[in-house]
């Protein structure tokens, strides 16, 4: 037991206590998470800067609005409905298209507009929230995941994790969702976490649960050296975040649109230590890099993303 | 950074050390005990009064009482005396309790002092030095035999606590020479009379002590030893005997002659005393300490009404309880529902006890999950999915203490005093974590928080540690710092080790 404390330690595995006081607390003030924890909040700060997220459709805030679903939902196809302070993918609905007059998600299961309904009124009522605070749903287009990753993943939309100290991108990993983790793409359910070289973009090897693995459960594709597209993109978005935002510790959250290339879908001020059990490596040393490198003084976006892709390629 | 670890550890620093030097000075110095159960002797002495007036006279009373005595303390005391107005004074090493009334009603009085003594075993008191000594000239033939005693007991003393001891053996020779000191009738005073002439003659102070000796409690009459001071402090002399030193049994009452009570205005006085051994438990006695003197002992909780302090032992381990669970949550990494709901459920099994406990507490939660399921079918809003969910948590209460109290089961009973909204509360994140999460991760923060309830009350309900918070609660600043100590720690949990299993070992 002690031998593998410190081989962790060795290691510079993050622990939660070390990562609540040393990174959270310090680098994010109380005052700013408001900004990550309502998403459409991060959305509109992404619009004027212009990151690219995906458009805002409506807004649903009262239950007036949810008796005129249909016509409000009207002009879309299809759409995501979203709680504005949901945690962990919980309140997700996608929606595809429409069959009989119900809707379809993105797993085949039809919904009727009542089912919808009272799915809206659980949320406005803070059913999904932090805390279970009122809430508001929003409703945004549809993210039509690239095909690269159409092979190894399971309904659902694989995203990818960039986590960043002081602006400066320190690692990433791909979540794929598996039949396991129902189209959730959060690792304690059973998707599986990929590591990203952040000098390349290509996948590393991959964790199912906590043991390391090389392809799909459920396809069996190999999920090993796919390169991501828009990969210096995607750290560029990620880098960002940290002038967007104020906060200098976070779980940037990316998609890759088909048409519409990498979209910034949510943030996170406390971040998940997964991506460690991911990468197989500690993120100790690099945030340790990173503030050296930061005390120097501050750096443009540019060459702060060149520095992560120097230093932390593998 | 570097100050605020340096602001961060000077503080723990302050805490521990004011709250551990409060705890050591209050231990150590005003004696407050730490432990509940110490057994300390003490003794209730009861001195009184009685007499004969006549009506519409003006009564003074006065009688010595207890003031300071080595190896005792009084605890409590109380004056009882009708329509009496009473004061306390100080005379000279002694003092007095004064009764006063205008007007008599003729009838027998009574007036009594009760004191409530216990042994100590600090003993830091002194008496004050004596005044300068007044010798009298003797007669001649009394001379003589003062003298012949002088030249006796200095030749088998070498100092003045062996000289005083050695005039007392001389006097208890009973010889000629003594005779004409002591005089016809040998006993205890007369003999410590004789010896406090002689030693005057000399210049040596000395006094006569009036005490009792308290294990003997069927005979409650003083006995007398001689009070010899040497120059420095004083030394206690058994007359009998004339061995150094007080026997720790015994109570001094009067120090110096005169009278034991005065009276004017009374008739047929009679001073009667009784003794009886009273068990007193620690924190009583820590109590009455508080009454007496220092202010760091008058600021305590003794002070509040007993059913406010009955709360604040309560009260005061909750700390105890979030201490638990900080080792649980930040050292081992169990997951529980809610930061400190284990420590309600804890308080709660105070009156359940443990096992009831457990088994009320699932039963409670398991068949308000089954509700919470069906009413998810029903498709409410969350406020009127709570409320229904705590009024089924209710009922439920309500059944099972019907139940139990047909069954014949007493515990049942006490189901009403779980925090009903705390598990409501439980119920609805466990429902919800059971949809989201799955039924095992539910499941685990289920027991966790069991777990988590049973150590919280396993620490909050252990009976040497209550007291021992409760009689020194700045114990609780020692208590804070080690939190803030505890609250340092940045490495894993034990659940980490499990969790980033797959690190260990790569490289």
């Amino acid at each position: 037991m002690f031998k593998a404390y410190q081989q962790l330690h060795q290691q510079g595995v993050l622990s939660i206590n070390r990562r609540n006081s040393d990174y959270v607390l310090r680098y994010n003030r109380r005052k700013l998470y408001p900004l990550v924890d309502d998403k459409l909040k991060t959305k509109r700060l992404a619009m004027q800067a212009s990151i690219a997220v995906p458009p805002l459709y409506e807004l649903i805030e009262t239950e007036h609005q949810i008796k005129k679903l249909e016509q409000i939902v009207a002009p879309y196809e299809d759409f995501v409905i979203k709680p504005a302070r949901g945690a962990g993918g919980d309140g997700i609905v996608v929606i595809t298209n429409r069959i009989l007059g119900r809707y379809r998600q993105i797993n085949g299961r039809l919904l009727t507009n009542q089912e919808i309904s009272y799915h809206l009124s659980c949320l406005l009522s803070g059913a999904y929230s932090l805390g279970g605070h009122p809430d508001y749903a929003i409703i945004e287009r549809r993210v039509i995941v690239d095909p690269i990753f159409a092979n190894v993943s399971h309904e659902g939309v694989p995203d990818i994790r960039v986590i960043t100290l002081l602006g400066y991108p320190a690692m990433a990993m791909v979540r794929l969702p598996t039949r396991l983790s129902s189209g959730k793409a959060n690792l304690h359910q059973g998707a599986i976490g990929v590591g990203i070289n952040l000098g390349t973009g290509k996948t590393l090897g991959g964790v199912f649960h906590n043991d390391a693995i090389d392809y799909h459960p459920d396809t069996l594709n190999s999920i090993v050296d796919i390169e991501i597209p828009y990969w210096s993109k995607i750290l560029e978005i990620a880098a960002s975040c940290y002038e967007l935002t104020g906060l200098g510790y976070l779980g940037v959250d990316i998609v890759i649109d088909q048409k519409h290339g990498p979209l910034m879908l949510e943030l996170n001020a406390r971040p998940g230590l997964n991506i460690q059990i991911a990468n197989r490596e500690g993120i100790l040393h690099r945030y340790r890099d990173i503030e050296a490198r930061a005390a120097r003084g501050k750096e443009p976006i540019e060459s702060r993303v060149s520095f992560s892709q120097q230093h932390f390629s593998r | 950074m570097k100050s605020n670890t340096r602001h961060l550890y000077g503080l723990i620093l302050a805490l521990f050390v004011i709250g551990s030097g409060l705890f050591f000075y209050r231990h150590f110095i005003l004696d407050v005990p730490l432990t509940d159960n110490e057994n300390i002797n003490s003794w209730m002495v009861e001195a009184s009064l009685h007499f004969t007036t006549e009506r519409n006279t003006p009564i003074k009373a006065n009688f010595i009482i207890p003031y300071m005595s080595p190896h005792f303390s009084i605890i409590d005391e109380y004056f009882v005396g009708q329509n009496y107005g009473i004061t306390t004074n100080l005379e000279g090493y002694n003092r007095l309790a004064m009764w006063s009334l205008r007007r008599s009603m003729g009838k027998p009085q009574s007036l009594y002092y009760r004191a409530i003594i216990r042994e100590t075993e600090n003993n830091d008191f002194h008496l004050p030095t004596p005044p300068r000594l007044k010798i009298h000239t003797l007669d001649e033939t009394m001379q003589m035999a003062v003298d012949t005693i002088v030249n006796r007991a200095r030749q088998s003393s070498a100092d003045i606590q062996t000289f005083a001891q050695a005039t007392l053996n001389e006097l208890n020779k009973q010889d000629g020479h003594t005779k004409l000191l002591v005089g016809n009738a040998f006993n205890e005073n007369s003999l410590v009379e004789a010896a406090i002439l002689v030693l005057n003659q000399v210049k040596i102070y000395a006094m006569p002590i009036k005490g009792l000796y308290l294990t003997q409690q069927n005979k409650a009459d003083f006995k007398l030893f001689l009070a010899v001071y040497n120059g420095k402090q004083w030394v206690y002399i058994n007359p009998r005997t004339s061995s150094a030193g007080l026997p720790k049994d015994f109570f001094v009452w009067q120090y110096g002659k005169g009278p034991m009570f005065e009276i004017t205005g009374g008739k047929k006085p009679i001073f009667t005393l009784t003794i009886s051994p009273t068990p007193i438990n620690a924190l009583s006695i820590a109590k009455s300490h508080s009454l007496q003197s220092s202010p760091l002992l008058k600021f305590s909780l003794l002070q509040l009404p007993v059913h406010v302090q009955d709360t604040y032992k309560i009260l005061l381990m909750l700390p105890i309880g979030a201490f638990v669970i900080l080792l649980l949550r930040n050292f081992i990494g169990l997951k529980t529902f809610g930061t400190f709901m284990p420590v309600l459920i804890a308080l709660a099994f105070r009156e359940t006890h443990v096992i009831w406990g457990i088994i009320l507490f699932i039963t409670i939660v398991s068949f308000g999950l089954i509700a919470r399921f069906y009413l998810e079918k029903l498709r409410l809003l969350l406020v009127p999915r709570l409320a229904c969910i705590l009024t089924v948590v209710v009922l439920l209460m309500i059944f099972i203490s019907v139940i139990s109290q047909n069954l014949g089961i007493e515990s049942g009973l006490s189901v009403a005093l779980f925090p009903m909204v705390i598990l409501t509360m439980t119920i609805e994140r466990m429902c919800i974590s059971w949809d989201e999460r799955g039924a095992q991760d539910a499941l685990k923060s289920g027991v966790g928080s069991i777990i988590a309830a049973v150590l919280a009350f396993w620490a909050m309900s252990n009976a040497p540690l209550q007291y021992l918070i409760f009689a020194f609660p700045e114990l609780l600043l020692v208590l804070l710092s080690i939190i803030l100590v505890f609250g340092q720690y940045r490495g894993y949990r034990l659940a980490e080790l499990f969790r980033f299993n797959a690190l260990v070992g790569e490289k």
